[in-house]
């Protein structure tokens, strides 16, 4: 008769005993969130349903995210593109979702994520040498511009307010040769050379 | 009273199993992405323009990574079709590049380091 109750106390210390290294656990991937906010400025506001990453989606990025963090950060060129920690919380990811069913994901530690370049960005082509079919970037609160060298053109663009980027150049621009960040002076603070392999 | 003492015993030691076993499951998956699939290239140092490439098969929903590389650095990773042409293909400037898709076709997974810098890591494919 006197097994039930015992067996649920039994099973409260149990939880009790296990709940400091969780607590421990929550205090650390917290810290790692507000490391994250800084990098992206998306990851500082709150969170509104259309953030949700589709599973179908999660399913395929390249490393296990914190669904839970997750931000949407731009729509267009046939593509939703979004931010989120890792499940550890020792990198911050964009990940591109496109109509066609592609998931491509860029991975860095927070303190690098934007920090070099003061964006992330991944570049979707049809092989080596080719000219890029998107450009997909997420840019820090510094950035009020991108500039993106062709070889035949140059084309400036503002992201949104979450710091997302969504550009699809046409066929006609040629090869994607650099990719450079601008602060609201107008002064340049990065450039990164697009590889052509 | 030796009996009876046997179930106060045994009950925090079930309960502590199942507990543990329900946290394993639900790490579970978080082990299986971060282990499973095939080492195609490395883990080893990446000069310049090296690649590396899994022969063909079909890569149907599985995740092509090139990862756990030592500097914020550009990276390919695409599919290529045995018509030649490329599927999946992107570059980034990270530390994880990868990419994955529904495409049921035959093909080969590759990576590749077109940076300029020399780093470690290594490509895997995996289901997703």
């Amino acid at each position: 008769m006197p097994r039930l109750p015992r067996l649920i106390g039994a099973t409260l210390v149990c939880v009790v005993a296990l709940a400091p290294a969780g607590g421990t656990r929550a205090v650390a991937a917290g810290s790692h969130e507000a490391r994250a906010s800084a990098v992206v400025p998306a990851l500082a506001r709150a969170r509104v349903p259309s953030d949700r990453i589709p599973s179908r989606v999660v399913a395929r990025t390249a490393v296990h995210l914190r669904i839970s963090a997750s931000r949407r950060i731009a729509v267009g060129a046939r593509a939703r593109l979004f931010v989120a920690p890792s499940i550890d919380g020792k990198l911050v990811c964009l990940v591109a979702s496109s109509r066609n069913g592609e998931v491509a994901t860029a991975c860095s530690p927070p303190a690098t994520f934007t920090e070099q370049a003061g964006f992330a960005v991944l570049i979707g082509d049809t092989g080596p040498g080719t000219a890029p079919t998107r450009v997909l970037a997420a840019v820090n609160g510094r950035v009020r511009a991108l500039v993106l060298a062709f070889e035949s053109s140059r084309r400036q663009v503002t992201p949104n307010p979450d710091g997302g980027v969504v550009y699809a150049p046409g066929a006609a621009a040629g090869r994607l040769l650099s990719i450079s960040s601008v602060d609201a002076a107008g002064a340049t603070i990065a450039t990164l050379r697009v590889p052509s392999g | 009273m030796a009996g009876m003492n046997r179930p106060l015993l045994l009950a925090p030691a079930v309960a502590l199993v199942a507990l543990l076993a329900s946290l394993a499951m639900a790490t579970a998956p978080v082990s299986a992405r971060t282990t499973s699939g095939i080492v195609y290239a490395g883990p080893k140092t990446w000069l310049p323009g090296w690649d590396g490439e899994l022969g063909y098969g079909t890569y149907y929903r599985y995740v092509n990574v090139f990862e756990n590389r030592s500097i914020n650095s550009w990276a390919r990773v695409a599919y290529i079709l045995e018509t030649g042409t490329w599927t999946c293909s992107f570059t980034s400037f990270s530390t994880r590049t990868g990419c994955a898709d529904s495409d049921t076709r035959r093909r080969k997974a590759y990576c590749k380091n077109n940076d300029t810098q020399t780093y470690t890591g290594q490509c895997r494919v995996y289901p997703g």
